[in-house]
């Protein structure tokens, strides 16, 4: 039972390695050019539709809603009790997940942030509140475990030589839809109008008739529908955790500053190149891995030097300096 | 000589005796000031540290946010540089923490004027997006020199702040207590001597106006990051040496908020708000741990009495406490205890409602 | 109404009074502590490494107890156990304060837990403090006894506990790429087969990385063609894995912990990626993780601390009972269990609870359980106080993920005799399997040879 110091070589190794031995990554050398295209889209798309719900809830009812990828959490982790725990088929879980978290993101709305509207900081620390009690409950009940949601479609194609699962095409080619949709929505129906009317000039919808109130919990309940829906598709190729909320919602936040306040276009566009800009990154520079969130920051960093509305904003009569 | 002691208590009697906030502020501290001869706990002692540490930290954000408008979701910065500063100069210089931590909070004040400068040109909610983004590109510089910075496990070893943790504790009271009366100092818009709180006020107003009036806001606006940072830098410092580590994780988002929070639920844009905020919010969480279940449900408690008293008082608790014991001369402005019909200096009625002669 | 606004405000401050005369009289509630010794544990109960590290705990002080319990100075003692939430993943300062109450209110004579190094470092200066013995269970890294080095008189309090260091785990980690590569060769005629790695961008992981590169390249003679470090935020790999199969290389090396870990395993499994997969992953020790990953993890091989496989007597017991009890297969946290008993047996050895008498007996303790046979390095070791690592020692198994289960795939009775280190020569126990390819693996090598 001599000292375990005479272990010999493995000691001498592991003075070595405490030593801090360096070496070079190799992360430059294999840009995968196709699949970090496709890997963009995906981030992009799904980010664009957090982006999108977000937008439009700070348009029309001028709410901060921190807790937006909370309620993204919140339904990814519902869609995993429904299929684990309550034994429904996927598609049932998603879709009653769905309807369920428009109902929840409406009922929000109504108890937590209408009647303090007019206090801005308010409403956004109650809803960095609501996302709180949502990380929460979920770290009560849950644990700090991992999660998983199985795929709609699982198995893969071979595109070029890369596997490329049918889940991720999926989940780009629903973003595209539901973005689709809203456009179509917004540009199309009388609903659409009435929020861009609201989204414009609120006092002035409303002395055209509009219910600006309706239309506040209406556009709620889309926003967090949306949110439910990029879960739905998303969530089964990502992991599910109770912090899971923090990263997307800074991404969400950048996207809508980048693209602009006021301008839906914008947010998606911002959401598409922050998650280009994010895939990228972490691919081909070396250290990528630390510097995801910090690139996406300075991108919008140095655009707003430039343009401070963002992209598309519409410049308030406030000038710069 | 007795002469001196009479003005002076005319002058405390008028000042603070009649104004019911001023004694519960006057009675908070003394009792804080107090507490550590009553129990020396460690517990308690470590609760009042933080709580100390954490007030001027808050205080620092509502400086900056609720005074200057300058709404900052980033302020964990000031405080990590500071933290991280001292302890490099204490781990590699030697340095102790009466000079490591004002270097440091100069350190911070350099940051701030960083945040500032591009600052200038935002508003509103694309400020507190850039201001957010600050942390976490220093929190990536960090991880990419591990060497220098500790990296993720960050520093430790950092020298104590002081022998024992009851000197401890009296420091950081007095620092609070010093830096919560200059920056209240600054901020207050009604001062003669100071003009900076109500340059500040204005700014917060209105911009456009403040510069129209003459008042270099640049100037001010750039004064307001410096004094913050300087501030926030302070409790940074005092917390590494006290903990005798620092981490990379009062720059997460989190920690940041955490200033924000403090601030808006004891009320945002008077300096006292973050002080009841932190002085509230902190000891209940830590006492919470005391209680059988308390471990597990501190989180969702937490959220639910956030939610549930910005619902019911969205000024903030301090401000909405305030309102109950106190009204304004609407003729003198002087602040009155709210149950006199007529104010205490000129007599004009404190209330239009008011059919009483 | 004034009265009703009013009346609210008052029934505040007494709430807030409240709370301050709580703190005040929350000193000292002491229990009778006669008859029982209580012992803290410190850790993320949130958390999976928390959970286990309170479940092993548990059980020896129930084994202890229910056997008589701890006989000192002719009285016999009841361990009671004193959970405390850590929180150290989300804050360093609530790991501390946890660590001061139950030292300094509940009044344990050690205490264990601590699984992020971070926290450790700042609980080790607690420890010192109050002089209080201090097991961490599962923080590995080296700096924590090198610490042990510079000040081993305020130090010396701390234990290494539930695993040794990390980079042992990237020598096992080695030793089974070892025996892949020597399958590739064997089975599949590959000579040479090329090396990927993929590892979390976290610090443990960081350093096993470069030092597994080294040993592939100098050790093994093995070319390391792709190595990337994704961010332990991120839970998506199919980028890397694709750039990993490109890469032409025939082993992956995989070192994660966070929920990429989850991840890792679903999408290698769907995406059917030929490559053999080998490292440490902190999700695929979780019985859960092959439901959680619908049985794609398959044939994943790991590092593991804790094995099924007949190690010793108490290994197999333990095992069964703990995965009776928590429904779980215990893991390095769990391990928590060895370092109760070998304290218990240490006091009473030393006749007393006196920390720097206990100190002296921990150092001549050896405990045979899970895990291996637990002993600790001497004061003048390179790493004082740290778990020996030695096939007589704190040992590490290979294992495999396969029909469900954790099956034991190293040593393998071959183990490391060619990296020259004799003493696990002809080592291996009862239960274990021989290493298995994934059939999709070997489909592709055999076309494209």
């Amino acid at each position: 039972m001599a000292g375990g110091s005479d272990a010999g070589c493995w000691g001498k190794l592991l003075a070595g390695s405490a030593g801090g031995v360096r070496f070079k990554e190799i992360g430059g050398k294999l840009i995968v050019l196709f699949a970090i295209f496709l890997n963009g889209l995906l981030y992009g798309g799904t980010y664009a539709l957090l982006a999108v719900g977000f937008a439009l809830v700070f348009g029309v009812a001028k709410i901060v809603n921190m807790a937006h990828t909370g309620f993204y959490m919140m339904s990814a982790y519902l869609i995993f009790i429904g299929v684990s725990i309550l034994g429904y088929p996927l598609i049932v879980a998603a879709l009653l997940t769905v309807v369920g978290a428009g109902l929840i993101g409406v009922i929000a709305y109504r108890l937590f942030l209408d009647r303090i509207k007019e206090h801005e900081t308010a409403v956004m620390i109650v809803s960095v509140g609501l996302a709180l009690l949502i990380q929460e409950l979920l770290l009560l009940f849950f644990g700090g475990h991992y999660k998983a949601i199985p795929p709609f479609i699982h198995g893969f194609i071979t595109i070029s030589d890369q596997q490329v699962s049918y889940q991720s095409i999926l989940a780009i080619v629903v973003s595209a839809v539901a973005l689709f949709v809203v456009w179509f929505l917004l540009s199309k129906t009388m609903l659409g109008i009435a929020i861009r009317a609201a989204a414009e000039d609120r006092e002035a919808a409303s002395l055209m008739g509009f219910n600006v109130g309706r239309i506040s919990m209406i556009i709620m309940g889309i926003s967090v529908v949306l949110a439910a829906v990029a879960s739905s598709v998303a969530a089964s190729i990502f992991t599910i955790f109770p912090t899971m909320w923090l990263h997307p919602l800074v991404i969400v936040l950048a996207a809508v500053i980048l693209g602009g306040l006021g301008s839906i276009k914008g947010s998606v566009i911002g959401a598409l190149i922050l998650g280009f800009a994010e895939s990228i990154v972490v691919l081909t520079v070396p250290k990528g891995g630390y510097l995801g969130g910090v690139v996406s920051l300075c991108i919008m960093i140095v655009i707003l030097m430039i343009r401070p509305e963002g992209l598309f904003g519409i410049s308030f009569e406030e000038e710069r300096l | 000589m007795i002469n001196y002691f009479r003005l002076w208590y005319r002058y405390f009697q008028v000042e603070v005796l009649s104004i019911p906030s001023r004694v519960i502020a006057l009675i908070f501290f003394i009792v804080i000031g107090a507490l550590p001869f009553f129990t020396q706990s460690p517990q308690v002692l470590r609760i009042l540290i933080l709580a100390g540490i954490y007030a001027i930290y808050a205080v620092s954000w509502d400086l900056l946010a609720g005074h200057t408008g300058q709404i900052s979701l980033g302020h964990g910065l000031f405080f990590a540089v500071t933290g991280y500063i001292a302890a490099l100069l204490n781990l590699h210089l030697g340095f102790g923490p009466w000079l490591t931590i004002p270097i440091g909070a100069l350190c911070a004040v350099v940051v701030g004027l960083i945040v500032g400068i591009p600052a200038l040109r935002l508003r509103g909610f694309y400020l507190a997006l850039v201001t957010l983004a600050f942390p976490i590109i220093l929190t990536g510089i960090i991880f990419i020199y591990p060497d220098f910075t500790g990296g993720e496990l960050g520093l430790f070893g950092i020298s104590r702040l002081s022998p024992s943790r009851l000197t401890d504790t009296y420091i950081v009271y007095v620092v609070m207590l010093v830096s919560v009366f200059i920056m209240y100092k600054l901020t207050d818009a009604t001062s003669k001597f100071v003009r900076t709180g109500l340059v500040f006020q204005a700014i917060r107003e209105d911009e456009i106006s403040a510069r129209k009036s003459g008042i270099n806001t640049v100037r001010y606006k750039l004064l307001a990051y410096s004094v913050s940072a300087f501030f926030a830098g302070i409790a940074g410092g005092m917390y590494a040496h006290f903990l005798k580590i620092m981490g990379p994780s009062t720059l997460e988002l989190t920690f940041s908020f955490q200033a924000v929070l403090w601030a808006i639920f004891g009320g945002m844009g008077t300096i006292y708000g973050a002080v009841v905020g932190v002085y509230t919010l902190f000891p209940f969480m830590e006492v919470l741990r005391f209680f059988p279940l308390g471990d597990e449900i501190r989180g969702v408690l937490f959220a639910l009495v956030l939610i549930i008293i910005l619902l019911f008082m969205p000024e903030g608790i301090g401000v909405w406490v305030r309102d109950k014991i106190e009204i304004t001369c609407p003729r003198c402005k002087e602040i009155n205890i709210a149950r006199r019909k007529r104010c205490r200096i000129c007599n004009a009625q404190l209330r239009l409602d008011d059919q009483s002669s | 109404m004034q009265k009703h606004k009013a009346s609210w405000m008052y029934s505040w401050a007494a709430c807030l009074l409240g709370f301050l005369a709580v703190l005040i009289f929350s000193s000292p509630g002491l229990a009778k502590e006669e008859e029982v010794v209580k012992v803290g544990v410190v850790a993320a109960i949130k958390h999976m490494m928390g959970q286990q590290t309170w479940a092993g705990a548990e059980m020896a002080a129930e084994e202890i107890n229910a056997a008589g319990g701890i006989k000192v100075g002719g009285k016999t003692y009841k361990i009671e156990l004193v959970k405390a939430d850590s929180n150290e993943w989300a804050s360093i300062s609530d790991a501390v304060g946890a660590m001061e109450r139950v030292i300094t209110l509940d009044k344990v004579k050690m205490v264990m837990g601590g699984y992020r190094s971070e926290a450790v470092l700042a609980m080790q200066d607690v420890a010192a403090e109050y002089k209080t013995i201090y097991f961490s269970i599962g923080a590995g890294h080296s700096q924590i006894a090198l610490r042990l080095v510079q000040d081993y008189e305020k130090y010396k309090y701390w234990f290494r506990g539930g695993k040794p260091q990390s980079l042992y785990g990237g020598i096992v980690g080695i030793a089974v790429v070892d025996m892949v590569a020597n399958k590739f060769k064997k089975e599949l005629g590959i000579e040479k087969p090329k090396v990927a790695m993929i590892a979390e961008k976290v610090l443990w992981a960081d350093e096993t990385l470069k030092f597994m590169k080294m040993m592939c390249e100098k050790k093994l003679g093995l070319e390391v063609v792709y190595v990337t470090q994704p961010s332990n935020a991120s839970n998506d790999l199919r980028v890397e894995l694709n750039a990993a199969k490109a890469s032409g290389a025939h082993i992956l090396i995989h070192l994660v912990s966070g929920p990429v870990g989850v991840a890792f395993g679903r999408q290698w499994g769907s995406l059917k990626i030929p490559l053999a997969a080998v490292g440490y992953n902190a999700e695929a020790m979780k019985k859960e993780y092959w439901k959680t990953t619908e049985g794609l993890c398959e044939y994943e091989a790991l590092v593991d601390y804790v094995s099924s496989a007949a190690v010793n007597e108490r290994s197999v017991k333990f095992w069964k009972n703990y995965e009776k009890k928590y429904n779980d297969y215990p893991m390095e946290c769990a391990l928590s269990y060895n370092h109760l008993y070998q304290w218990k047996e240490s006091v009473e050895k030393a006749g007393t609870f006196d920390a720097d008498k206990v100190i002296v007996e921990l150092l001549k303790n050896r405990f045979e359980g899970p895990g291996g046979v637990y002993r600790y390095e001497p004061k003048d070791a390179k790493f004082p106080h740290d778990l020996v690592w030695a096939p007589d020692g704190a040992s590490t198994y290979g294992i495999q993920w396969r029909k469900g289960e954790k099956k034991t795939i190293w040593p393998d009775g071959n183990a490391l005799t060619w990296f020259g280190d004799p003493r696990w020569k002809g080592i291996r126990f009862k239960g274990t399997v021989d290493y298995a390819f994934p059939p999709w693996v070997v489909d592709y090598w055999k076309k494209n040879k």
